[in-house]
């Protein structure tokens, strides 16, 4: 009896198994007659919100207009944690900053980029190649910000410089950002440390603690905390300030005596993609200048292309626009960087809490 | 009924299989990441956690708030849980739901709520200067206080549905034998009702408790600097850092730590039931 039963269950779980590798093999054969039956889709990641209508208003729509047959879809943004575990499998062209973009390239995870596979490519501005350590460049800055200080103007005079967050009028009153590496090098500069001896900086998150009421962790967060007058000074991107203060909100922007950080949104095309093609081709358009004019106009970032002409009146709002403006801020060295980025968050974390 | 049985078996069997392939797997290869550096076993990511002491700190923040938090969530609970057992059936149902209806919307939106609640603009920042003009506001937002209203309210559902369905099971004979028999009703309540109610607090203690100690997103949205969790370190860890084995090492630890807290609770519960 005993035997009969322990045949029993081994027969069903062996039946079990049987209809998981079948299942799972039948979803395989699903998933490949599907790739190729959908031929022309490409898969972008994007950031969602305003950005996504945007995009998808001036980029994604003519984009499918101009090229019959072809499929655009939107991804959620993607994370290089998730890219560098074959979580990129159905995506061609990823979205995100500079650094990252940097970063999975330097993993192997990027295709090449040269001049013969974008029209626009001799247009565009030194700093919008993204170069790996090889100096290859695996993808292209196609939006272009300002790292520097937003504060509301009802509140406080127009900060100088960055030391204004060490002010102790702002006690409680400031945010950074979390494990951020542009608020990393301000700090260096503003203290005077050098890469070999960063002392200086990480003494000096030892003093802003009492000012620093949250290091935020999206790039979206102040909005809300200045809307709630919980912060009134915090360090931040042109595009979202300007948007906020063309929304009639009291919010200014300003990138002090030292300088800022270019922030460069970029894109690149994985190496698994098989539709590389036309995600080049993609690229290509959204490096058109009209569509970067566009861009600018709705979502203030700067153009990556000099040939994009940009109003006089929105120009003045401030956005990071032209080879001058481009020029005065700092681009970190981040192939350098990078490898030196695990100990300088681990020791910004031993300072910063307490 | 054999022929029952059987459907039931296999129907287990696919259960366990979908547990252990979509649980236990993906948590074993967390836990054996964590103990390799470059291809070799090591303790390191162990070693850094329990030597440095913004690692310790957190941990202690991390247990320290969310038995705190656990000790409010019930007494506020028992409370809520109490009062809609006194009601008729049909106002229970109502209770019930309006009880369970936070849940049915996203957490960061709920949270979204209480920064604005909170804020230095916020509603109860502005009472206060009504109440008190020419004062400055109180500090609410990215603090401690913040963050334990956050959880309470995240785990106070869990909590009053436990405590509510312990009860609902206590025979309404005793405690009427317990009034007849000339005790007053405090001490028939402390005598009868309450005892009879413990394991739904302790099953209410030890989800809430779990619940806390591993919230990434409530210390992230309203607390500050200095009121993080190990959960935020390790997705720090992992997403800013790339550093994917000191961020399954903190896992694993908080993991560790909870099964700990739990079976304590869980042996109280059995004392209980045996006194």
């Amino acid at each position: 009896m005993k035997l009969v039963k322990k045949i029993r269950n081994l027969s069903i779980v062996s039946l079990s198994i049987l209809f998981l590798v079948v299942s799972s093999v039948l979803s395989a054969c699903g998933n490949s007659t599907g790739s190729s039956g959908s031929k022309g889709t490409i898969v972008v990641t994007t950031y969602g919100g305003t950005y996504d209508k945007v995009f998808k208003q001036y980029v994604v729509d003519p984009f499918v207009k101009k090229n019959p047959g072809v499929n655009v879809k939107l991804a959620p943004y993607t994370t290089v944690a998730k890219l560098a575990n074959g979580g990129g499998k159905n995506i061609d062209i990823v979205s995100l900053d500079d650094f990252d973009i940097i970063d999975i390239g330097n993993k192997g995870l990027l295709d090449k980029m040269d001049a013969k596979q974008f029209s626009n490519w001799n247009d565009l501005y030194d700093q919008t190649y993204l170069k790996n350590k090889e100096g290859n460049t695996v993808g292209l800055a196609v939006e272009f910000g300002a790292w520097g200080i937003a504060y509301n103007h009802e509140k406080m005079n127009k900060p100088t410089s960055w030391n204004v967050f060490w002010d102790k009028e702002f006690k409680g009153k400031a945010a950074m950002m979390n494990q951020f590496i542009p608020d990393i090098i301000m700090t260096q500069k503003l203290t005077g440390a050098t890469d070999s001896n960063m002392k200086p900086v990480w003494d000096a998150f030892k003093k802003v603690r009492p000012n620093i009421s949250q290091y935020y962790s999206s790039f979206s967060a102040p909005e809300a905390m200045f809307d709630s007058g919980s912060i009134e000074v915090a360090s931040w991107f042109d595009g979202r300030a300007i948007a906020m203060k063309k929304q009639g909100k009291p919010i200014s922007f300003t990138v002090p005596k030292e300088g800022g950080v270019l922030i460069r949104g970029g894109e690149g095309i994985l190496k698994s993609s098989k539709n590389k093609k036309m995600a080049r081709k993609f690229i290509d358009f959204r490096l058109d200048p009209k569509v970067q004019a566009n861009f600018a106009k709705h979502l203030y970032y700067g153009p990556t292309n000099k040939a994009a002409k940009l109003d006089n009146s929105l120009v003045n709002e401030g956005i990071t626009y032209g080879q001058e403006a481009i020029d005065r801020l700092t681009v970190p060295d981040w192939n350098k960087i990078l490898p030196e980025r695990k100990d300088w968050f681990n020791q910004w974390t031993e300072v910063t809490s307490k | 009924m054999i022929k029952n049985k059987k459907y039931y078996t296999i129907a287990g069997w696919l259960a366990a299989l979908y547990f252990i392939l979509l649980f236990l797997v993906p948590l074993l290869r967390m836990f054996t990441l964590s103990f390799f550096s470059e291809g070799k076993i090591s303790f390191e990511y162990y070693t850094t956690i329990f030597t440095s002491p913004v690692y310790l700190r957190v941990l202690y923040r991390t247990l320290y708030v969310s038995f705190l938090v656990t000790g409010i969530g019930l007494v506020i609970g028992y409370a809520i849980s109490y009062f809609i057992s006194q009601k008729s059936e049909k106002q229970q149902k109502k209770w019930l739901i309006l009880v369970l209806s936070p849940m049915f919307m996203s957490l960061t939106i709920r949270l979204f709520g209480w920064m604005m609640l909170l804020g230095q603009e916020g509603l109860i920042n502005r009472v206060f200067s009504w109440l008190s003009p020419g004062k400055d506001g109180i500090p609410l937002l990215f603090s401690y206080t913040a963050v334990a209203i956050g959880i309470v309210h995240y785990c106070l559902p869990f909590i009053i549905l436990n405590i509510y369905a312990s009860l609902k099971r206590v025979d309404n004979a005793l405690i009427e034998a317990s009034l007849m028999l000339g005790e007053s009703k405090v001490k028939t309540f402390w005598k009868v009702i309450f005892p009879l109610s413990l394991p739904g607090i302790f099953a209410a203690a030890s989800i809430s408790f779990a619940l806390s100690a591993s919230t990434f997103l409530v210390p992230l949205m309203l607390g500050g600097p200095n009121n993080l969790f190990v959960s935020n370190l390790a997705y720090n860890a992992i997403v800013n850092m790339g550093d994917y084995p000191q961020g399954a090492a903190l896992s694993i630890v908080l993991l560790f730590i909870v099964v700990i807290v739990l079976s304590i609770i869980s042996f109280f519960e059995r004392r209980s039931r045996i006194a």
